[in-house]
């Protein structure tokens, strides 16, 4: 009797809670419909500027909140116009409602109080369908805490492509990367850091020479950083003399390195986006014998993100869009190789059966890896490392 | 009638004219001679109201008793005609003439007006030519139709000849001493060349020699 | 009185013109000194300066801002100036400056891309070339772009750099009358390149010492053609700004905002070592000029000049041609020669926002040149009544937003109209472009607008006494062809901005430059290629017309009005 009171009093302190939730749900809901969402995102790609048109012709229909691309160049120019809107004491009605980032971007808006929330874990698809254990980076971004600031939107893992037709077993570590450089001059570069991909290169690099791998997530601070990373320009110096254009120029980016390797002035590109080999052959940039893979130790991986600026005139409506990126009917459609090919963040156990089977008859794009092929994820480090080793190597290379 | 009245023009502390005093009939034509830098410009200037500061000049205007030196230059109902006709490229020489047409008359009555204009000069197969296509001598006679059709009081003439080749200049100056007449208002010519003033059969003025 | 009024009106809107820059450099340049209360700055210091004097960063790239900065510049007035003195009225060089509009109006990030494609390795000279003669198969592994000394971008610079030098200066020739001078010293025996390093270039130099200055300035704060062309290990230093403003690192902006101050001092100093260059130059050529030589060694420079001239201006044409190539193709890979497949897709993608980008574009560029057309009219009307030929506040004034570094005053700028609360406004963005093409369209008015001979609209006023109403049909209308170019200019500067469109409209109105370069962020040949086409259109159809216009106009208008016209009807005219 006691205990089935007990239980009732609980369970009936659940439904009251998870009431509450859906009635505030329902709350933001109501607040959000009208309401126009500004949702600043790099706009360089075509297909993932298709699919948010896409994304916004969904969400005009179920929930009447309208959403608008502004498309930036660069993650950067928004957080500038944030903190340009704080320097002008805008703190409500700001002109941006969303933003897409992660990494570096987030920790300074985090940091500088530029963002609104916590909100991420009060959405209901997050609590329906994310299973934050399946992935530190889901709660750490490039180590610096979600702490729900900021919603989940895809995953990203480096991959590397070349040419079938050219080349037949191509370097599969960072070793092997350089024996073959030196074998074949000028067919092989990296991204300049500080550009992303050029400093995700460079940790991948440390993560597979550096003998001391718990370093790695400590802040630089705390570590002998030139004890730590001697091996890694040691292994510069010597690949940069052997590297594309005799290390006197590197490309700005993962475009740039597809368009080397179509050109055929490199032998491998690398790019944070798996399904990037695939679509550059579907619209004409790269020859369809190119086929993506990744190194044998697994490469870095990492979580893109949805943050709302703390002076959003819009915070429902961006986080009725937020919700609806965690969708399964969204997730799907970005997984597929014709729209955009970019990871779910969903667990594949938390989906019901049948949207399971949907996740499983996406259908592959020829040059883009499965999971169980993508391998293991190394985790980013601690951001610290990230400035660190981008200082070092502009002193190093780019003086 | 126009009466210029005591007119003296000094630069500086020179007297470049002084005391002049000239009477012209309606359809008559004073002619005004002198060297350069004598002031006769300037005495154009002060007729039409747009003379420049740093001179000093001093007399009165009246055309037909009416004191016009007091008045501003757009109030005198000056007319005047320079070395180059002024003709306006972008405009054909129709829309010239009717351009000088006061706008109180009504549009169909201007154009009436403009073609008659260019008929006195004998070139009405050119109403829709622009001015370039318009030889010295027919560009003359033009730029003297617009300014009478502006209805002027009284016309100032500031050496309208000197461009023009000796045969053509003849030719024209009849034209211009015609229409004068017929138009009936006094005129003031201002000119280098003693043909120019005697062609014009009025009295003659050198300031030279009065100085 | 009414000079007061017209000096203090024109003091008025000079100010209203330089008082957003002054406020963008307040915001500039307290971050330098470290207040900064949005990142919790309150105290200034002098911490950002010594953080940039031991940036060794700083160092290489002014290093290489300095080289390209000062020699694109001077390589472009040697080029222009020789090319003037030799094509002068002749018939070919008549055809070479009908090239010149086309070049001026595309974008420079997009010729710039155009011209990497051409010098390459694995560019378009090399796939002509290969394999037969060449020998590879695959593209070498040369430097031939992105040259750590900056050639290829002084190369892209001078490019780009020369046709506006050039233009201004056959828009400036009628000031100094350069077709009788000619003629009177080649009666007297001068050669002709003789004439013209003796006798006119000198005359000329001061007319277009401003547009000199713009050019310098422009090569050193250059981002997007840098950015393409230019090496990145180090980068120059407008790039190394502007990667340290948009660094995620947000206390990286204290030391970019002092060196975005160090940059605008570079400028001033580079324009000042500029001038004494120029006046020891003179010093010490005048005695050569008057020796009585009827050649000179130095001739040679001239024609060396020429060569140089030619071949740039083929470069940029090719450039110009690759553009609509790769809009159109599908594959294209090393050594063709030309696309193995085609498509129209490339196009195709950009149809949907199409309407949206062209009539935002058309809008803004229409409204900010119109109105930096009255204004510069208006300004120089006043500039005329005055008769103050030299130092009118305006005359220098206007030039401070073009003449410094964008990323200096941006942002302190986007910060003010925050707080005005146009931010976001097409109105913001119109006032921002007009900034920019007002000094553009001011510059090329200024002469024939000064020569116009005022006896046509006294002789009007004579004739009616509307002064208003002939102001705009007898004095503008005859100014047609200088107003016409003066807004094509203006037009072609208005379509290129992006920055100023980005930060003012917020991201809100996209352009067909904003969409362009961020297609060009993503470094796609064909994307960028069927952009910059879309981009370039509107301009070349408005430099085409103020071509075609003038010279047609009266005669079209005359023919149109015959048959319009009851009245003329009723006349027996039609004699002719």
């Amino acid at each position: 009797m006691l205990k089935s009171l007990i239980a009732a009093s609980l369970s009936g302190a659940l439904l009251f809670t998870s009431l509450q939730a859906n009635a505030q749900w329902q709350d933001t809901l109501d607040k959000a419909k009208g309401q126009t969402v500004y949702f600043n995102a790099w706009g360089g790609a075509d297909n993932v500027n298709d699919y948010i048109r896409w994304s916004a012709k969904r969400i005009k229909e179920k929930y009447d909140v309208t959403l608008k691309q502004v498309k930036l160049t660069d993650t950067a120019d928004a957080v500038n116009r944030v903190l340009a809107e704080k320097a002008a004491g805008k703190n409500t009605q700001g002109s941006i409602d969303l933003i897409w980032l992660n990494g570096e971007n987030f920790r300074a808006m985090k940091e500088n109080k530029l963002l609104y929330g916590p909100f991420s874990t009060q959405l209901p698809n997050y609590k329906k369908y994310i299973n934050e254990q399946a992935r530190e980076s889901l709660t750490h971004d490039f180590g610096t805490p979600v702490d729900a600031m900021e919603a989940p939107w895809g995953m990203a893992q480096v991959i590397f492509m070349y040419d079938t037709a050219t080349l037949k077993t191509p370097p599969k570590s960072i070793p092997e990367l350089l024996t073959y450089a030196q074998q074949h001059p000028g067919r092989i570069t990296y991204p300049a850091p500080p550009q992303f991909l050029g400093s995700t290169f460079l940790k991948q690099a440390l993560y597979e020479l550096t003998t001391d791998k718990s370093a790695l997530t400590k802040p630089v601070s705390h570590v002998d950083f030139q004890a730590v990373t001697a091996p890694l320009w040691a292994y510069l110096d010597k690949l940069n003399k052997v590297a594309w254009r005799h290390g006197k120029v590197f490309p700005t980016d993962a475009t740039q390195m597809i368009r080397l390797l179509d050109d055929q002035e490199i032998d491998v590109a690398l790019s944070f986006d798996i399904s990037s080999a695939s679509v550059a052959i579907q619209q004409g940039n790269l020859p369809d014998s190119v086929r993506s893979y990744v190194f044998t130790k697994g490469t870095i991986g990492n979580t893109h993100f949805l943050a709302i600026p703390y002076n959003s005139s819009a915070k429902a409506g961006a986080e009725v869009v937020a919700n609806f990126m965690l969708s399964p009917e969204a997730q799907i459609q970005k997984q597929k190789p014709t729209v955009w090919g970019d990871l779910s963040v969903l667990s594949y156990a938390k989906l019901s059966a049948r949207q399971q089977q949907q996740f499983d008859a996406i259908p592959r794009g020829i040059a883009t890896l499965n999971i169980s092929e993508l391998g293991k994820t190394l985790p980013e480090p601690d951001t610290s490392w990230v400035k660190a080793l981008e200082n070092e190597w502009l002193k190093r290379y780019a003086q | 009638m126009l009466s210029i009245k005591n007119f003296s023009l000094s630069l500086a502390d020179k007297a470049l004219i002084e005391a002049l005093n000239v009477n012209i009939k309606n359809g008559q034509v004073v002619s005004l001679m002198g060297p350069s830098g004598i002031g006769k410009s300037s005495l154009l200037n002060f007729l039409s109201g747009t003379l420049s500061s740093g001179l000093n000049a001093q007399g009165e205007v009246y055309l037909d008793q009416v004191a016009i030196h007091t008045k501003t230059p757009q109030e005198r109902r000056v007319g005047l005609l320079q070395q180059t006709p002024l003709l306006f490229p972008h405009m054909s020489i129709l829309e010239n003439l009717s351009f000088a047409i006061p706008a109180k008359v009504k549009k169909c009555d201007r154009l009436e007006l403009a073609y008659q204009a260019l008929e006195r000069v004998g070139i009405k197969d050119k109403a829709n030519a622009t001015p370039e296509q318009l030889s010295g001598g027919q560009q003359a006679r033009v730029a003297l139709q617009r300014t009478l059709l502006s209805e002027p009081g009284f016309l100032l003439l500031d050496e309208p000849f000197s461009k023009l080749d000796p045969a053509l200049r003849r030719e024209v100056r009849v034209f211009v001493l015609e229409e004068i007449r017929k138009a009936n208002i006094p005129a003031l010519l201002v000119t280098h060349d003693a043909e120019d003033a005697k062609a014009m059969q009025g009295p003659c003025i050198d300031l030279a020699a009065a100085h | 009185m009414l000079f007061n009024r017209l000096r203090i009106t024109s003091w008025l809107l000079a100010l209203l013109l330089t008082i957003p820059v002054l406020v963008g450099l307040v915001g500039t340049l307290l971050p330098a000194f470290h207040y900064f209360p949005p990142l919790g700055e309150l105290h200034f210091s002098l911490a950002s300066w010594r953080a940039l004097w031991q940036n060794d960063e700083f160092y290489s790239s002014l290093k290489l801002t300095l080289i390209t900065g000062i020699i694109a510049p001077v390589v472009a007035l040697w080029i222009a100036l020789s090319l003037l003195a030799w094509g002068y009225q002749r018939a070919f060089f008549q055809k070479i400056e009908k090239l010149l509009a086309p070049i001026l109006a595309i974008p420079h990030a997009a010729i710039a891309i155009g011209l990497l494609f051409l010098l390459s390795p694995s560019g378009w000279l090399m796939r002509l070339f290969s394999p037969w003669l060449t020998g590879f198969d695959r593209p070498p592994n040369w430097i031939t772009v992105q040259d750590p000394y900056g050639f290829s971008l002084i190369f892209a610079l001078v490019m780009k750099e020369m046709p506006y030098l050039l233009f201004i200066m056959l828009a400036s020739l009628h000031a100094i009358d350069a077709r009788k001078t000619l003629e009177v010293c080649q009666t007297l025996g001068y050669k002709r390149l003789t004439i013209w390093r003796k006798v006119l270039i000198p005359q000329l130099y001061p007319i277009i010492r401003m547009p000199i200055f713009i050019v310098i300035a422009f090569s050193l704060t250059v981002v997007d053609l840098a950015v393409v062309i230019g090496p990145n290990t180090p980068s120059t230093l407008a790039v190394t700004l502007f990667h340290w403003f948009n660094d995620p690192e947000l206390s990286k902006r204290f030391v970019a905002s002092a060196g975005a101050i160090a940059l605008m001092l570079v400028i001033g100093v580079v324009m000042l070592g500029w001038e004494l260059a120029h006046c020891a130059l003179t010093r010490l050529t005048k005695a050569e000029r008057s020796n009585g030589k009827r050649t000179g060694f130095t001739d040679y420079l001239l024609r060396m000049g020429v060569l140089f001239g030619l071949v740039t201006l083929f470069s940029a044409l090719v450039s110009l041609v690759i553009l609509p190539i790769w809009s159109l193709t599908r594959r294209w890979r090393f050594p063709d020669a030309l696309p193995s497949s085609w498509t129209f897709d490339n196009i195709k993608r950009a149809y949907p926002i199409l309407i949206e980008l062209s009539s935002n574009t058309l809008i803004i560029a229409f409204s900010a040149t119109l109105i930096a057309c009255l204004m510069s009219a208006l300004m120089l009307e006043i500039k005329r009544l005055t008769k103050h030929s030299e130092n009118h506040p305006f005359d220098w004034l206007i030039y401070v937003p073009i003449l410094l570094p964008q990323i200096g005053f941006l942002f302190g700028l986007h910060i003010l109209l925050i707080q005005i609360n146009l931010n976001g406004t097409l109105s913001a963005i119109i006032a921002l472009h007009l900034m920019y093409v007002l000094p553009y369209v001011y510059l090329s008015l200024r002469g024939p607008y000064l020569a116009y001979n005022e006896d046509y609209l006294v002789q009007a006023n004579r004739l009616t006494h509307r002064p208003w109403r002939n102001y705009f049909v007898i004095k503008l209308a005859m100014l047609k062809p200088a107003l016409l170019t003066a807004f094509a200019i203006g037009f072609s500067v208005s379509i290129a901005q992006y920055l100023p469109t980005l930060i003012a409209g917020e991201g809100r109105y996209s352009t067909l430059t904003t969409e362009a370069v961020t297609q060009a962020a993503s470094g796609d040949r064909k994307q960028v290629g069927s952009m910059a086409l879309l981009q370039a259109f509107f301009p070349v159809f408005v430099f085409w017309l103020a071509h075609v216009l003038p010279p047609r106009w009266t005669r079209w208008r005359l023919a149109l009005y015959l048959r319009l016209r009851k009245c003329y009807k009723q006349l027996p005219i039609h004699g002719q």
